[in-house]
């Protein structure tokens, strides 16, 4: 509750004032859904000796009689639903934005981003093409090459559907997007330009000082401390790369269609078993990051037929000492790659509406699809699912190595 | 719809905010919060029969809704709630000082605090919610107080800096 104004000589209104000014998001009160969901609560048990006795003899006859008993729930072709184009507000103005810049220097020379948040009270619209330059009015025009990388389409069974770039059409207050950068190969004439310049879609700019936002990088070398990018050939051109503005939010109304509860009691596994697979020799890694994970041995891989479906089960094993009942129906997402990057992620809603309570440390198995495009590199790659709570990853597994065969 | 249902339908649409926003606190997202609140809400309406009505209403409700978001933690159901959880302003970039200044507080006093400060209940209604008495309540709060100002560097804080921050 906020205090009155006359309260806020006191130190305690005034602390309130502050607390609550902390707090700032909208009320997304909803009593007919508190209803809905008492609605599937089961009563309250008023816990007699009898019933005690009668609960426990009810849980050991289910027990056993579910021990045998395991059906696959079938897959379900659905993508989380499209988030809407909001309507276009005035362009953001420099000063509706808070606007701050992140980046560091190592041997391939400075990267950053730039994120800006509406600080104004209404929305304001970042749509349309971001544009940055170095400046610095003492040196001469550096031999510079500008690159800007448009943003990839999104699909609409991507994950990043959820966060379309649409939403930049109105950014409502206390969110925002972000950009960005990276500067390579500085090596004169003259000294480095030393601020950023981004010019806004309407038009006005925003220069910021590499100085300004440098936090030192304690103990390591001046390489890494540097407000430059260090000189890796002088023949070639220094350049500046810089891609679109992103929203870095989700609408609240996505993520709670596909919410769950803030920890879950399942442990996810994708079950390899009975899946082809076929037996390959391979030196050197199968997922980037991961050097050495195969040296030079026979290993059976995942075979995977590249332009048909990949159809395979998923376990989610109730962890918990209660049964498990979802609310919601979560998503889930699934990438399929080589180490040289991804070659397609879809999210789609899990089939829930038939799981019924999964019983502590039961299962309950689905049935999974993935399309393997056609254009897929042959060999070795890897395939990787996981279970999301609203539009956060749940409980990421450790990629499964496939071969992709013609 | 009987009494007791109109009575804990007034107490949501009074008071979802001052759940919402301390919830968020203390589970760390508004997202979570909000999950909490309705889920509390609904498990009072399904065992309403069961509130005899020693405490308020609110602190019932309360103290359902600290149960869940203990039970959420997989924390272990016995241990005290008012030292179960450890509440921080769930976007501390909206006030990084003040993020900072309640880090310096113990987590039982953030509890404590969020909850008389920003679900503004009562001192018998924390009592009833936490667990604990009015006078570990009322103490809890003092020493937070000024440890609070304490940290914000400011005995009497800048009225004009609050206005405009609560403004915003």
């Amino acid at each position: 509750m906020k205090r009155k104004r006359n309260e806020i000589d006191d130190p305690i209104g005034a602390l309130t004032l502050r607390l609550n000014a902390a707090f700032q998001r909208r009320s997304g009160a909803d009593w007919l859904d508190v209803r809905r969901r008492a609605r599937r609560l089961r009563p309250p048990l008023s816990w007699s000796r009898n019933r005690v006795l009668f609960v426990a003899t009810v849980l050991v006859l289910a027990a056993g009689a579910c021990a045998g008993s395991v059906g696959v729930i079938p897959w379900l072709n659905r993508h989380p639903a499209t988030v809407k184009a909001p309507p276009l507000a005035p362009p953001c103005r420099a000063k509706d934005l808070y606007v701050h810049m992140d980046y560091s220097t190592s041997l391939n020379g400075l990267e950053g981003g730039v994120s800006l948040v509406n600080i104004s009270r209404r929305a304001c619209s970042l749509a349309g093409r971001p544009r940055l330059a170095l400046v610095d009015p003492s040196v001469s025009e550096p031999r510079l090459l500008v690159e800007y990388t448009p943003p990839a389409p999104q699909s609409p069974g991507s994950i990043s559907s959820l966060q379309p770039l649409s939403l930049l059409r109105a950014i409502p207050p206390h969110r925002g997007a972000s950009i960005g950068f990276s500067w390579r190969n500085w090596c004169g004439p003259g000294p480095a330009p030393r601020a950023l310049e981004l010019r806004l879609p309407g038009g006005e700019r925003v220069v910021l000082s590499f100085s300004a936002f440098r936090s030192p990088a304690n103990g390591l070398p001046s390489l890494y401390n540097a407000i430059s990018p260090r000189c890796y050939r002088e023949r070639w051109q220094t350049g500046l790369h810089f891609g679109s503005f992103y929203p870095d939010w989700t609408p609240n109304s996505v993520i709670s269609s596909y919410q769950l509860r803030s920890v879950l009691p399942l442990r996810t596994s994708v079950i390899t078993k009975g899946l082809p697979t076929i037996r390959k020799k391979w030196v050197g890694s199968i997922f980037s990051n991961q050097p050495g994970a195969i040296k030079g041995r026979a290993f059976n891989f995942v075979r995977v037929k590249r332009g048909t479906p990949f159809r395979y089960r998923v376990a989610l094993r109730n962890t918990g000492r209660r049964p498990f009942r979802f609310v919601k129906c979560p998503l889930y997402d699934e990438v399929i790659g080589n180490p040289d990057g991804r070659i397609r992620e879809e999210t789609f809603v899990l089939n829930c509406d038939s799981v019924g309570a999964i019983a502590p440390g039961k299962l309950a198995f689905f049935a999974m699809e993935l399309n393997v495009p056609k254009d897929a590199l042959l060999g070795k790659g890897f395939f990787a699912w996981t279970l999301m709570d609203g539009n956060r990853r749940r409980g990421m597994l450790q990629p499964i190595p496939i071969w992709i065969v013609p | 719809m009987d009494r007791r249902t109109r009575a804990i339908e007034d107490v949501y649409n009074r008071r979802y905010l001052g759940f919402r926003n301390a919830l968020a606190g203390i589970a760390g997202s508004y997202e979570a919060a909000q999950d909490i609140v309705q889920e509390s809400f609904a498990r009072a309406l399904k065992s309403r029969d069961n509130y005899r009505g020693e405490a308020p209403l609110e602190a019932w409700i309360w103290k359902i809704a600290l149960r869940i978001a203990l039970d959420q933690r997989r924390k272990v159901a016995e241990e005290p709630l008012a030292d179960a959880f450890e509440p921080e302003l769930p976007e501390p970039e909206v006030d990084g000082e003040l993020a900072a200044a309640l880090r310096t507080l113990s987590p039982r006093r953030r509890l404590i605090v969020f909850l008389r400060y920003v679900a503004d209940l009562d001192y018998a209604s924390i009592a009833e919610a936490c667990e604990i008495s009015e006078g570990t309540v009322a103490a809890t709060l003092s020493q937070a107080t000024v440890a609070l100002s304490s940290a914000l560097g400011n005995e009497h804080p800048d009225p004009r800096a609050l206005r405009e921050a609560a403004e915003q």
